[in-house]
């Protein structure tokens, strides 16, 4: 009964999408790189959509859900990375330097959805020029702590 | 004149019919990941769901009656509870999902959120059942689903070289990263994807509202193998616009925004009109046939008058169920649960409980007493005993790969 309880509570726990705990710093690492991926392919998404929205290809409501769900997928990300206790002291690093990129890169999602909002769409190619380089970085971070 | 005008209008809306919020998830998530190298899986599927269709198809023109009333008469009222209780289950989820769906589709068209669209939707779906004619709303949300055309368009304007689009699908590789068993707990989503057994619920029953009968047989046929395939490519239209343009960015697909923005790039505000207009029609007119897909097992197993050939109070308790389904599926909805998470886990759970669908239909269109000559032939049982096979694989596969592979991360 234990067992088949265990193991419930296993797959509760991820259907839910629950973060696991980390028990040592590669680890930890390797959650890390996970979440930087992630959040390369929300900032990919994001400078897709840029492209979309400076082309004049898409309308206001579309753009507007675009950023707001990319925005919101970020934070996902990020308080789920941030709710992994980082198991040695050396593994802060790594927690600042991944928190600094989507920080950044949350910033920039938010001004973009209310630009969008505010119906100023030529203003998107210049608000966005910053994800260009976030991508870049979270690729990198990911490739080198995978 | 008139039967070739009915048969193309068959085979268009079976086209457009085909896909529904599973197909559009599914095979955008995984042409974002994997590229062109999962393609191979939407032919088998569409095989597969030819195959068990027709069978259903026919098994309803010869009995003229629902699949459901057969399993229990044929396999007892103990198999056919327990395959009444997975199919229900697995059709109620596939409902949430569509409702999801629709209601997705509208807040892209407007950006008002879609929670405040999912009453109205699961009203709109319910007032259709109630309301229209079987054959007009099976043929309206059916061409409407033709819109989801301009997926292909994309995929021409897209420019892929089609030399390396033909290499990767007929030579799939793994990504560097990626892992087996994260690939193949993809494929058995999209075969389930393709493969949903409301599919063949609603296909029999809708034999059995539209009067089927041993002439209709050969319409019911030009409907599976024609319209079916051709709605096949709508699906990998829909993978290879993902596989090109998200896939070599790094991007993968977690919304249903993301899965029409390749058609706004190719095509500008027209292409994408036309993309949310499809994805609405198909969402929704899957929401009519899982409503009442609930309705038709339910109904059959227990032996109730069903249908929407009769009057609504002479087969109240059909209408109930589909009522209270609708209504449970849209407070789920409501719940705030991610749509596209509801749609993957319907996919993956429709893939477990395949066997239970497929396996009595195959037993049931080998039974004479109820087939008469129209009983299974040889290819028949032969192709449908290897893809037996292959579900049962397929559905041994999917909880154990969903647990090992943290449900495809």
């Amino acid at each position: 009964v234990r067992r088949a309880v265990a193991l419930a509570v296993a797959v509760a726990l991820l259907l839910a999408g629950c973060a696991s705990p980390s028990f040592s710093h590669r680890d930890y690492e390797r959650k890390a790189a996970h979440t930087a991926a992630e959040a390369a392919s929300v900032v990919g998404s994001a400078l897709l959509t840029v492209r979309a929205a400076t082309g004049d290809k898409a309308p206001r409501p579309y753009l507007d859900v675009l950023f707001t769900d990319a925005e919101s997928t970020l934070g996902d990300i990020q308080a789920t990375f941030e709710g992994v206790q980082p198991p040695e002291p050396a593994s802060d690093e790594l927690r600042t330097e991944v928190g600094d990129l989507l920080t950044e890169a949350g910033e920039v999602l938010a001004t973009l959805r209310i630009e969008v909002r505010r119906g100023h769409l030529a203003a998107l190619g210049t608000t966005a020029e910053p994800l260009g380089q976030l991508h870049t970085k979270l690729d990198a971070f990911a490739e080198e702590h995978r | 004149v008139k039967r070739f005008f009915a048969i193309t209008l068959g085979i268009l809306t079976a086209i457009g019919g085909f896909v529904d919020i599973g197909d559009l998830v599914a095979n955008a998530l995984v042409g974002s990941r994997y590229g062109f190298a999962l393609a191979w899986v939407i032919p088998v599927g569409v095989v597969g769901i030819c195959l068990f269709a027709e069978m259903s198809g026919r098994v309803a023109a010869a009995s003229q009656r629902g699949v459901f009333d057969l399993i229990r008469e044929r396999l007892g009222p103990r198999w056919g509870l327990a395959n009444l209780t997975a199919s229900f289950l697995v059709t109620a989820l596939t409902l949430t999902a569509e409702i999801g769906g629709v209601a997705l589709a509208l807040q892209l068209a407007t950006s008002v959120n879609y929670l405040l669209w999912v009453p109205m939707v699961a009203f709109l779906v319910w007032l259709v059942i109630w309301r229209v004619k079987f054959d007009r709303m099976e043929q309206v949300f059916g061409l409407g689903g033709l819109a989801l055309i301009v997926f292909a368009v994309a995929f021409w304007k897209l420019g892929p070289d089609w030399s390396q689009v033909w290499h990767d699908a007929s030579h799939p590789a793994l990504e560097p990263g990626e892992g087996l068993p994260t690939y193949l707990y993809y494929a058995i989503a999209l075969f389930g994807a393709a493969m949903t057994p409301y599919e063949v619920f609603f296909f029999s029953s809708g034999g059995v509202e539209e009067r089927w009968g041993a002439k209709d047989i050969p319409v019911m046929q030009s409907n599976v193998f024609i319209g079916f395939p051709l709605g096949g490519l709508l699906s990998l239209a829909v993978m290879g616009v993902a596989a090109l343009v998200f896939f070599p960015a790094g991007v993968q697909v977690d919304t249903l925004g993301q899965v029409a923005l390749p058609t706004a790039l190719a095509l500008g505000k027209l292409g994408l009109a036309v993309a949310l207009l499809g994805i609405f029609a198909a969402t929704f007119g899957a929401a009519l046939e899982t409503g009442l897909s609930a309705g038709y097992t339910v109904a059959q197993y227990f032996g109730w008058q069903w249908g929407k050939f009769v009057r609504p109070l002479q087969a109240a308790r059909f209408h109930l169920v589909i009522l209270l389904t609708l209504v449970a599926g849209a407070m789920v909805v409501l719940t705030t649960v991610d749509p596209i998470k509801v749609t993957e886990y319907s996919i993956v759970f429709s893939a477990v409980a395949l066997p239970l669908t497929y396996l009595p239909i195959l037993i049931v269109a080998n039974d004479p007493e109820y087939m008469g000559e129209k009983v299974n032939g040889r290819f028949a049982n032969m192709l449908g005993t290897a893809y037996l096979a292959l579900i049962l694989l397929v559905s041994a596969a999917a909880i154990p790969l969903m647990i090992a592979t943290k449900a495809g991360q």
